[in-house]
């Protein structure tokens, strides 16, 4: 029982940090607008092969690279002061 | 997308086998247990159990077995060779819930299915006390239709001039056509009226204001360019806020509150009558504002300070304080009366809290009450209250990013001097209940909740006894505004000894971007009112009456400012 409360001590944080990060990063994604254009890119893909036959796999393919392709702008320093805050949760 | 591409999910032909018997109740376990796990076992189980069943993995998409107890993931596809070995053509993705048909190789929409799966994902989140999510908008029925016999459609784009239209002056109408171009460009109302979401309750149906506003949006977004002949709205103001009525001028911060009150009387169908402001005021000798005059009510509370109608709840011995209604006593009708936790559209978006906590000196017990507001009226240096210091013993602080020695008064300095801490004095002194004497104290304002469209009045018509003139002092406002140093939380936190917050605030909730702005020029006597208001984000355009003209961020900053209406830059779901 201690080892596993030892266990839940050390990776939880790392977990909730990581949930974080994520949610942040998320926030981040749709505010400069990454998502949306990644939208409009899926439907152009379901205009062009219609949408009868096109499936969700053919999207995956389409847009993957893209998402890496895409420019994204903002800051790095927001996800770190996304941890910052979660210190300040945890240490209150 | 076009209408006629918009699909109602028939789902697939292979469904029909799988929807027997007890279908229903087995998908919804399948929910719970696997896909939305809402309780601390569900996502216990979960974790143990949900790995692929071929090479252990729980990543990799993996998918539930619908026919039986299998899980295997997609990337490696595992999963597909259990369907076809099997011959169990459906499958549940874990991670979304979406359903995949072995036969169509795609996921696959069922109506049915979807009901079922919206619902116990909002069960697992409830559970979980995440509350409600964002979800894109569906169209209903009778909105597939609408659009349907309504092919027409109409693009913005970003240098389209819809939402834009002057107003005719229909003789010192300005300060209505001020407002009406702020309220029409105010996002939140501007979608509420264009998605046709008023249901008038009024009994007669002509005499509604909001059903006037819902036109005034219809033409405002219409693309008709010429200028607009606001007459009928000019009537419906007439009939409701009998203290505006006639040709004279009038101020446009008195009719922004007449309007939203009208506006909030008549959401919940309620006829106001005669019985306006102006009237009441008469009874007690004060006259009617003059052209351009204002009555210049205190900033808030709705009662004057060291009135005897204030009266204390109670103090506890120590820094406790509890909420209660303040009593009704010598109104000046400036706030809004909220008595029936109205939920319409106005309160939604214009209605915030203001808190008042009034210290006894001697106890040091506080006294809380929670106030609705509209707008903060904010005073000037320049008028016959000295505004500066702004407490004793404040700091300069640097807050959005203006510096207090500058020797410009900002809008910040004025929300500081607002929600100073202020010292009744000794002719002020209140009935302490806990000391059960009367004592000094201080008073002090600070934002409890913030409303969605915060309106900033500058006070800049000074109407005392002896003096009646205009305080033309430039106080500069910024683009964007954070209202955080100024919430009844930050207080708090200061109290107890926290460090003042880093200038990039870590919370969004508080940050405001600012949208219309209403100037006047002239004097008291004689003086014309124009506004600013902001389209497509970064555009910003001047009305004045029937004109409308471009206008550059610079001018928009650079002018007096009498109104300003500020919009929250981020919306959270309650």
């Amino acid at each position: 029982m201690n080892k596993d409360a030892q266990m839940r001590a050390a990776i939880n944080p790392k977990l909730i940090e990581r949930e974080c990060v994520k949610e942040l990063l998320r926030a981040k994604l749709i505010e400069c607008g990454w998502k949306d254009q990644l939208k409009s890119h899926c439907k152009e893909v379901i205009k062009e092969k219609g949408l009868e036959h096109v499936t969700v796999d053919d999207l995956v393919a389409e847009i993957t690279p893209k998402c890496r392709a895409l420019p994204v702008s903002f800051r790095l320093s927001p996800v770190t002061s996304g941890m910052k805050r979660y210190r300040l949760l945890t240490e209150t | 997308m076009d209408a006629e591409l918009v699909v109602t999910p028939p789902g697939c032909a292979h469904l029909g086998s799988f929807k027997v018997d007890n279908w229903k109740q087995n998908l919804r376990a399948i929910y719970q247990c696997f896909v939305w796990s809402g309780s601390a076992e569900a996502r216990k189980r979960k974790a143990k159990s949900c790995v692929c069943h071929v090479c252990g993995v729980h990543l990799n998409r993996l998918h539930s077995c619908l026919h039986c107890v299998f899980f295997g993931c997609f990337t490696k596809k595992h999963i597909h060779e259990h369907a076809k070995a099997k011959r169990h053509n459906l499958a549940i993705e874990l991670m979304y819930g979406g359903i995949y048909c072995f036969l169509c190789q795609d996921y696959i929409y069922d109506k049915d299915i979807e009901i079922i799966a919206k619902e116990e994902q909002r069960k697992a989140w409830k559970m979980q006390g995440v509350g409600e999510k964002f979800s894109t908008w569906e169209p209903t029925k009778r909105e597939l239709e609408l659009l349907k016999h309504n092919p027409k459609r109409r693009k913005i784009t970003s240098n389209c001039t819809i939402g834009l239209r002057g107003l005719i002056n229909l003789g010192n109408t300005c300060f209505m056509n001020c407002i009406v171009q702020a309220l029409t460009h105010t996002p939140l109302l501007r979608d509420f009226f264009l998605s046709d979401r008023h249901r008038c309750e009024m009994q007669s149906p002509g005499s509604c204001l909001v059903c006037e506003m819902s036109s005034l949006f219809q033409e405002f977004y219409s693309g008709h360019r010429s200028p607009h002949i606001p007459y009928k709205l000019l009537h419906l103001v007439w009939t409701h806020a009998r203290h505006l009525a006639g040709y004279e001028q009038q101020d446009a911060h008195e009719f922004l509150i007449a309007a939203l009150d009208v506006l909030h009387r008549h959401c919940k169908g309620e006829h106001c009558t005669g019985r306006s402001k102006g009237e009441k005021l008469k009874a007690h000798g004060v006259s009617l504002p003059r052209p351009c005059g204002n009555l210049d009510p205190p900033a808030a509370p709705a009662l004057p300070l060291g009135s005897a109608a204030w009266q204390w709840a109670g103090c506890l011995g120590g820094p406790g304080s509890q909420s209660h209604r303040l009593l009704p006593g010598d109104d000046n009708g400036k706030k809004a009366n909220n008595p029936n936790h109205c939920n319409c559209i106005i309160d939604q978006i214009f209605t915030g809290g203001l808190q008042s906590d009034v210290t006894c000196q001697v106890c040091h017990g506080v006294s809380t009450t929670i106030d609705p507001f509209w707008d903060i009226s904010l005073d000037l240096p320049g008028s016959s209250t000295p505004f500066w210091p702004l407490s004793p013993g404040s700091e300069g602080s640097v807050v959005n990013g203006e510096s207090h020695a500058s020797g410009t008064t900002t809008l910040t300095d004025c929300l500081r001097r607002f929600t100073r801490p202020e010292h009744l004095g000794s002719s002020a002194k209140i009935k302490c209940s806990g000391c059960h004497s009367y004592q000094e104290s201080t008073k002090q304002l600070t934002m409890k909740k913030l409303p969605i469209v915060a309106c900033f009045h500058l006070k800049r018509f000074e109407h005392s006894a002896k003096l009646r003139r205009k305080i033309t002092t430039y106080v500069s406002f910024p683009l964007e505004l954070d209202m955080t140093p100024f919430m009844a939380s930050s207080k708090e936190n200061r109290m107890n000894g926290q460090y003042q917050q880093p200038v990039d605030s870590l919370s969004n909730d508080n940050k405001y971007s600012l949208f219309a702005v209403v100037n006047h020029q002239g004097t008291l006597e004689s003086g014309h009112y124009t506004s600013f208001i902001r389209q497509h984000k970064d555009q910003w355009f001047k009305c004045d009456d029937a004109i409308i003209t471009k206008a550059g961020i610079a001018d928009v900053l650079d002018s007096e400012g009498y109104l300003l209406f500020y919009h929250k830059q981020f919306l959270e779901y309650e």
